[in-house]
């Protein structure tokens, strides 16, 4: 364990804050009574589920908070001797961004996109009134992109946002950041918009600069292999409140807290068990699946179009009771050989063998009596349900639509739901009524209402929060090994995969690399993508602590 | 019985709960509240015309013409608006033509709203041939202006009121084509449409029970907008003598009618023409109103 640092040395120190909320929120402050201390040189994580506060705290520190509806209640934020809370606007704006950076989850959106790069950082010193000339300038930007990372800085400083990868923008404002040398550095969930490979050079770059220019950063996350990569210390929120903060070695190998062992021990495990291989009958093969976007012929001027390969000979194998994992980063094309097999899609080329029939080439009313036996499950739980229509509609529609009567659907609609955990009074409520979690255990009901052989799961924990991303993947278990389903588990989290998936594809820019199962891919990986793959997962090296025989909330 | 009256309990009430805050969002706009009152006056008036017009509207007092308002010298309070060129009452007319606005209004809604939602619908759902076919006619109809192409149809068809509803909602029916394909293709891209496609529902139903109830905020203020619009075209194409033809009280018309007595008798066209000008600022009121109500992404802010 550190020293026993005291408040005295701390560069902010933030007591007894208090950030109110609007008469008809749910509930009365955003941020209570919370104090904590950051020190000079020293990553601090602020780790929650959605809601409980993590990202109100550090805006009330940047004085960001959107007033009046929002504001601080009490408490001081001591920065430099100066109280935040009670200073004027105008020395606020000297502090932000001079003396203490920000940056933001979305990369994109934080950059203006119709100015270049080294437009937006020139502003950065235009609007603090730095005396430097314009040549001081130029160079100074060289520097500092130079310094994030970025290859060829000149050119990227002529660049416009829209040219950069989701990284390389993450950079550029983390080089914004740190322009004028901050004391502390805020970073609100950086990470959560990128790739995993992305996501572990830019957590080493902003571990690497606090270290250089040992400031005291501020990271606020939701994800405890992040916290275990590059936390000194961290503190768990919970609605508002502080429930546990400690060294990160104490919170995460021994969490004093109910809550916080809740949300450590939902945390899945990089280690995958060692499974016995599945030998039951094949339900579903996919044979040389081809397909592109887009297309190469000419247009009217002669300009030939883009194509993009999102799926080049992709053969798979699922068999009953088999859970197959997809991964892959984003535009792998991971999620379109699965719309392929339900043919969301039109495949160019390849076959689909459901149980030994080839459903490629089948008419749409060929196709009506095997569409119940493949079902889906969405990743978003707010886009995949239908705000106009009521909960019994929805599960019920696709056996409406194969002409069981209304009285059997709807009853067996109240089955369905009691197995996902809801009540059968949900059958008349609208979706807006629930929460991501419920939404989402909806979606398994209105899937399994068809009685499914095979069931794609696309991303369908990705939009969750990691306590109920656990309860749906158990439920889905569950379901699983009941109803003898096969999966196509499709995912980008390579943790979640390692617990679920008896076997895994690894995917890369529409090509399976690496297929096998689980336990042979994350133990003795063959190829050099899923190598990186797996070295990018955050805090792959802490073994997560077994939590069970503890008191748990 | 009884259970069923449960079971309804928790319904009523959430919809009386959806209509007391969709009530508490439409107060908020001033406007929008007074816009409200000063319709529910007119609808009132086109309602019970035949009860509270002193007047019949097309019957010729011959001892009193062009008399004036009774504010004005040499006014009755038997003619409280006065009456126009040939004797007829005002205020009857006024009263009486209160009905036929509403009547262009509704008339050219339905039709626009109707035509236009499925054309739009057609075209998000049948990309390609189908959707470059109705949107370039759409197109074209855009690039005449509006009153313009209203004429031209008008003389084509022939001067009536019916005529002149038709040749309006074919002008506006472009917007709503534009509006419910453009919503419905983002609501197209939603998952919960993929869901039901993997279910196997057919294009109908994806169209009328999942889409469509969806667009439909945008299209009933986009409605309300038109409706003005609708009362003011028609009003213009009476004034050009293609719309309502006398005697029937028309707003437009009785501004036509008033025309060359506007030196003498101002308050002939005046009236008329104030009556036209609050109908379409109340319901434009009231369709800011609505948008703020209803679709909140087009809120304005208040802070």
């Amino acid at each position: 364990m550190s020293e026993v640092k005291s408040s005295k040395d701390a560069i902010l120190s933030i007591k007894n804050l208090s950030v109110s909320l609007p008469p008809r929120a749910d509930r009365p402050f955003a941020v209570e009574d919370v104090s904590f201390d950051v020190f000079p040189g020293e990553i601090l994580c602020i780790v929650g589920e959605s809601g409980s506060g993590k990202s109100m705290s550090s805006n009330a520190v940047m004085g960001l908070l959107p007033k009046p509806h929002v504001h601080v209640s009490s408490g001081e934020i001591i920065f430099e001797g100066k109280d935040l809370v009670s200073i004027s606007d105008s020395a606020m704006q000297e502090i932000r961004g001079s003396r203490i950076g920000m940056i933001f989850q979305e990369p994109m959106t934080a950059l203006n996109p119709v100015m270049k790069v080294r437009k937006q950082l020139q502003e950065v010193f235009e609007s603090h009134h730095l005396k430097l000339s314009k040549k001081q300038v130029k160079a100074k930007i060289i520097e500092m992109l130079d310094d994030v990372g970025l290859p060829d800085p000149e050119i990227i400083g002529e660049s416009y946002p829209f040219e950069l990868s989701g990284g390389q923008r993450q950079r550029v404002m983390i080089a914004m950041a740190l322009a004028l040398q901050p004391k502390i550095l805020i970073a609100d969930e950086p990470t959560t918009a990128l790739d995993v490979t992305t996501q572990a050079q830019i957590l080493k770059l902003v571990a690497d600069l606090q270290k250089t220019r040992d400031m005291g950063v501020i990271f606020i996350t939701h994800d405890f292999g992040v916290v275990a990569e590059i936390a000194d210390r961290v503190i768990v929120m919970r609605m508002g409140k502080i429930v546990e903060q400690g060294t990160a070695e104490q919170v995460l190998n021994r969490p004093e807290h109910p809550y916080t062992r809740k949300l450590i021990s939902t945390v899945p495990n990089m280690g995958a068990p060692k499974r016995e291989p599945v030998t039951s009958d094949v339900v579903v093969t996919v044979k040389n699946l081809f397909k592109t976007y887009g297309s190469d012929k000419k247009n009217w001027l002669g300009k030939a179009g883009r194509v993009v390969h999102a799926s080049k000979d992709i053969n798979l194998e699922i068999r009953k009771g088999e859970t197959l994992g997809l991964v892959g980063e984003s535009g792998s094309g991971k999620s379109t050989v699965g719309r392929c097999i339900i043919r969301l899609h039109d495949s160019n080329s390849g076959v689909v063998e459901f149980e030994g029939k080839d459903i490629l080439t089948l008419t749409d009313a060929e196709m009506m009596p095997v569409r119940q036996h493949i079902q889906m499950i969405f990743q978003d739980p707010y886009a995949s349900l239908n705000p106009r229509r009521k909960i019994g509609d929805i599960i019920t529609e696709g056996p409406t639509i194969h002409g069981i009567p209304k009285a059997q659907s709807w009853k067996k609609a109240e089955e369905l739901l009691d197995i996902v955990g809801l009540d059968k009074f949900a059958l008349k409520r609208y979706p807006h009524e629930f929460s991501g979690g419920q939404r989402q255990r909806i979606g398994i009901a209105r899937a399994l209402a068809m009685s499914p052989k095979l069931l794609i799961a696309d991303e369908a924990v990705s939009a969750l929060d990691v306590s109920v991303q656990a309860q749906v993947l158990e439920l889905l278990d569950e379901i699983k090994n009941k109803m003898d389903l096969a999966m196509l588990f499709v995912t980008h989290d390579l943790r979640v995969a390692a617990q679920v998936c008896d076997n895994i594809a690894v995917m890369k820019l529409g090509e399976i690399v690496e297929y096998g199962p689980t336990y042979d891919v994350f133990h003795n990986p063959q190829h050099e993508y899923t190598k990186s793959l797996l070295a990018a997962v955050p805090g792959k090296d802490w073994e997560v602590p077994d939590l069970s025989g503890q008191s748990i909330e | 019985m009884s259970g069923e009256a449960i079971n309804n309990q928790p319904k009523q009430s959430a919809l009386m709960a959806v209509l007391a805050s969709f009530w508490f969002e439409f107060r908020q706009n001033r406007g929008a509240f007074y816009g409200l009152i000063f319709m529910s006056i007119l609808l009132i008036c086109a309602f019970l015309a035949d009860f509270i017009s002193p007047y019949s509207p097309i019957e010729q007092y011959r001892d009193a013409l062009k008399l004036p308002p009774v504010w004005v010298d040499g006014g009755t309070w038997a003619h409280i608006f006065g009456t126009d060129a040939l004797g007829r009452d005002m205020l009857s007319r006024m009263i009486y033509g209160s009905r036929f606005s509403f009547y262009i209004g509704v008339i050219v809604i339905c039709i626009c709203l109707t035509v236009g939602v499925m054309l739009g619908l057609i075209a998000a759902f049948n990309k390609g041939f189908i959707e470059n076919c109705i949107m370039r006619l759409m197109d074209i109809i855009l690039a005449f202006p509006s009153l313009l192409m209203a004429l031209a149809l008008v003389a084509i068809l022939g001067p009536s009121l019916l005529n002149a509803m038709i040749a309006i909602a074919v002008v506006y029916i472009p917007h709503f084509v534009r509006l419910t394909r453009a919503q419905a293709l983002s609501e197209l891209g939603k998952d919960y449409v993929s869901s039901s496609k993997t279910m196997g529902a057919s294009q109908a139903r994806l169209m009328f029970i999942n889409v469509l109830p969806n667009c439909m905020a945008p299209l009933i203020v986009q409605a309300t907008m038109s409706f003005s619009s609708a009362i003011l075209d028609a009003a213009a194409l009476g004034f050009l003598g293609m719309g309502a033809q006398a005697p029937t009280p028309e707003w437009g018309t009785m501004l036509a009618d008033a025309r060359q007595y506007i030196q003498s008798d101002p308050w002939m066209m005046g009236i008329p023409g104030l009556a036209i000008l609050f109908t379409v600022l109340s319901i434009n009121l009231i369709g800011d109103g609505l948008r703020d109500a209803l679709d909140p992404k087009m809120k304005t802010s208040k802070t």
